[in-house]
């Protein structure tokens, strides 16, 4: 497999930090959370098998060039909106999340506005770029960020102020049943892979899924679940850890370095994060206004050779992006996230259908 | 106009219009703001009120090789909650109060009975507040404790602070309580919170820091004394130094450890009395005796030594037993190691105050010091 679509996957395991995800793992901790856990992780790993697998037998061709060869128009139109739909609010969650989490931790007085702004003028053009420079990106933040990354990683785990028997009393809570919500919450963390239905026009070459990668990303996706659910329990404490509005970060707030550069890691962590949080919408916007492009191009936009189609849809992303985080509240944002966990069932359903689909059209 | 052009306009004016936009930054400068360094609650003086607030204040100096010595305000109001008090409290400051830099929240005594929840509700919610920031528990009261200014605070320097983040003095006989902590320690069931006591002496200008307090809920806080302090942050804390004595069979030693850990393990079977196994690892030397010591008898030294420190240890366990609270955390510990079942924490109500200890000290003395 190439190394970019390690750093997608990889991408969007470590961004699950900034969405609601670790605070309904959370929430549902006395509840059958581990139990979900450990069957979304199962399910995961098996939907990046199967897709992966699925786009090597095309390689260099992404699913807009695919529907078109093979499908017609009647599947194309109504399955890329739907794509674009889910993709775009994706962006959304992270974004308003990531806004939340700087409004209350790092500048309280600062107007939401122009934190909103200063995320999307960066995230305007980050999504303008041409695909494979947006795989550039990638690389270039997943580098820059892998020594952060390990220093918080060996931080938390060898902080003394962590309670081992925290973490091992909520583990005494995985004879609960599993409920649904935890479990697809788990399963979007191992979406990442489905990015491939943009960025697979980049891996031209024949590659082959080995089943060392498989748990490599298993492994990967393991270590960012445990830390995110275990690391808050071990901190803040089981009993009351559904109170907490951000367990990460609060949590994150409890670890210190006597020594070093600043004392509070938390601003390293949210750092480390909030970098990953733009390069998540970047990603998931780049896919959502790719697709609405080869659907939709305006003509009146043509000048010249340029057509300025590109540069409308994503202003309207931003400014839907801008409206949404101003209007909703945080109930609001972790409802309509709730609701959009408990359609990921459907989408993985019309993504399967499509793939087969192209399949039967490629094989006439 | 070729397309590049147009390009170039086109950024040029977006750009334009969206820095204009952040231009009105909220940030304000540091020269603005003024640091709040400690927060102390304490009872009120007039009964219709319910919390007084210090705010210690950090005065800005110019250099700190011309300022001499340290400077603060201190800002004192009293009223119905403490986001209001400190509300109040901003109106008599012309600066921003900034309370990211806040390490100290000096509890008094008095408003440590019942339910701590609306007392410590406004340092958790408030996101800007450190959750690493110390609690500690302050006498007289915590005017007194904040207003305390050693001799030897150097300017630019907290002496309190130095007390609890374990860079500057490192006793044995001081708990450090971060935030986090303490509500952690507070909210779990089967646990307790042990706070450090701050006395202040009368001419304010000195610190003793070396008694605790075991707070929970449902109980009135049981204080602890130096030994028992001492004991608690060896065990838990994993705090070492000296200032262990063992009176037993005619020696008396001083000992100071290198290092203590704590092993605890619950049995309950059906027909038998529930047994907490406690087994400690203690490796320490010498560092005053009596009489003169033989190295060839290292091994009977740590015996006597090894038994004496259990029936201590085992003293402090049954006495917290006996006031019903828990800060070693075997309630916590019981529910760890058991499937969770509706009943279990009914179960250990029931297991706690008949619960038997059994303490195993392993006691490796490595040396006799520099002299037998």
């Amino acid at each position: 497999m190439s190394r970019f679509l390690y750093y997608l996957i990889f991408t969007s395991m470590m961004a699950i930090i900034t969405t609601p995800v670790p605070r309904i793992l959370l929430g549902q901790s006395a509840d059958g959370a581990i139990g979900s856990m450990l069957i979304g992780t199962a399910a995961g790993i098996l939907f990046t098998y199967i897709t992966v697998k699925f786009f090597i037998q095309f390689p260099g061709r992404d699913l807009i060039e695919l529907l078109q060869a093979y499908t017609s128009s009647w599947v194309r139109i109504p399955v890329t909106i739907y794509f674009a739909l889910i993709w775009f609010v994706a962006g959304v969650i992270t974004l308003v999340m990531t806004v939340f989490l700087l409004i209350t931790f790092l500048t309280p007085e600062m107007s939401i506005y122009t934190i909103t702004l200063s995320i999307l003028v960066t995230v305007f053009f980050g999504v303008l770029l041409k695909s494979k420079s947006v795989l550039f990106t990638l690389e270039i933040v997943f580098i820059l960020m892998i020594p952060i990354g390990v220093i918080m990683f060996l931080k938390l785990y060898s902080s003394s102020e962590l309670d081992w028997d925290q973490v091992s009393l909520s583990i005494m809570y995985i004879n609960q049943m599993p409920k649904y919500l935890s479990l697809v919450a788990t399963f979007f963390t191992f979406l990442g892979c489905s990015n491939l239905i943009i960025f697979n026009r980049y891996f031209k070459e024949k590659q082959k899924v080995s089943t060392l990668s498989l748990v490599a990303i298993g492994a990967f996706g393991v270590l960012m679940l445990v830390t995110s659910y275990f690391i808050p329990i071990g901190l803040s404490g089981f009993d009351q850890i559904d109170q907490f509005i951000f367990p990460w970060t609060s949590s994150a707030d409890a670890v210190r370095m006597k020594f070093g550069i600043v004392e509070r890691v938390v601003f390293i962590f949210m750092f480390l994060f909030v970098t990953i949080a733009f390069v998540s919408i970047i990603i998931h916007w780049h896919v959502s206004y790719k697709l609405i492009l080869s659907v939709y191009r305006l003509k009146s936009l043509q000048v010249k050779q340029q057509n300025f189609t590109p540069f409308l849809v994503v202003l309207v992303f931003s400014i839907i992006g801008l409206w949404l985080t101003v209007q909703l509240t945080q109930y609001e944002l972790y409802q309509y996230t709730k609701y959009y966990y408990y359609t990921i069932p459907i989408f993985v359903a019309v993504f399967f259908f499509t793939m087969l689909a192209i399949k039967r059209g490629a094989s006439q | 106009m070729s397309t590049k052009w147009l390009k170039i306009i086109f950024l040029s004016i977006l750009l334009i219009t969206l820095t204009s936009s952040i231009s009105g930054c909220a940030y304000k400068g540091v020269d603005k703001r003024s640091f709040v360094v400690g927060i102390g609650v304490d009872p009120p003086k007039d009964p219709g009120n319910k919390f007084r607030v210090t705010l210690k204040i950090a005065k800005p100096i110019a250099s700190l090789k011309s300022s001499t010595e340290n400077e603060y305000a201190y800002l004192v109001h009293e009223s119905e909650s403490i986001a209001q008090t400190i509300r109040f409290l901003e109106t008599q400051d012309d600066k921003v109060m900034d309370f990211s830099q806040t390490k100290i929240l000096a509890l008094s005594e008095d408003v440590l009975h019942g339910d701590l929840f609306s007392l410590m509700d406004y340092f958790v919610r408030r996101g800007d507040l450190q959750l690493v920031l110390y609690v500690l528990v302050a006498k007289p009261n915590a005017e007194d404790v904040l207003r305390v200014q050693p001799p030897l605070e150097s300017a630019g320097e907290n002496a309190l602070y130095n007390y609890f983040d374990r860079t500057g003095i490192e006793s044995p006989f001081v708990t450090t309580t971060f935030l986090f902590e303490f509500r952690r320690d507070y909210d779990t069931k089967g646990q307790s919170s042990v706070l450090p006591i701050v006395e202040a002496n009368e001419e304010g200008d000195k610190f003793t820091v070396n008694h605790s307090i075991v707070l929970k809920n449902s109980v009135e806080p049981v204080t602890l004394t130096p030994t028992d302090t001492k004991l608690y942050n060896s065990l838990m804390r994993e705090a070492a130094g000296y200032g262990y004595t063992i009176d037993n069979e005619g020696y008396k030693f001083t000992l100071s450890m290198d290092r203590v850990k704590m092993k605890l393990k619950i049995h309950v079977k059906d027909g038998e009395k529930p047994r907490a196994i406690v087994s400690i690892k203690a490796v320490g030397v010498i560092s005053e005796s009596n009489k003169l010591l033989k190295l060839k008898e290292l091994d009977y030294y740590s015996k006597l030594s090894g038994e004496q420190f259990s029936e201590q240890v085992k003293d402090l366990f049954i006495h917290l037993q006996e006031k019903n609270v828990d800060p070693f955390g075997f309630g916590l510990k019981y529910r760890a190691t058991r499937l969770n079942t509706k009943d279990t924490l009914d179960n250990w109500k029931e297991i706690y105050p008949e619960l038997e200890f059994d303490v195993k000290v392993d006691m490796q003395l490595k040396s006799v010091g520099a002299m037998e």
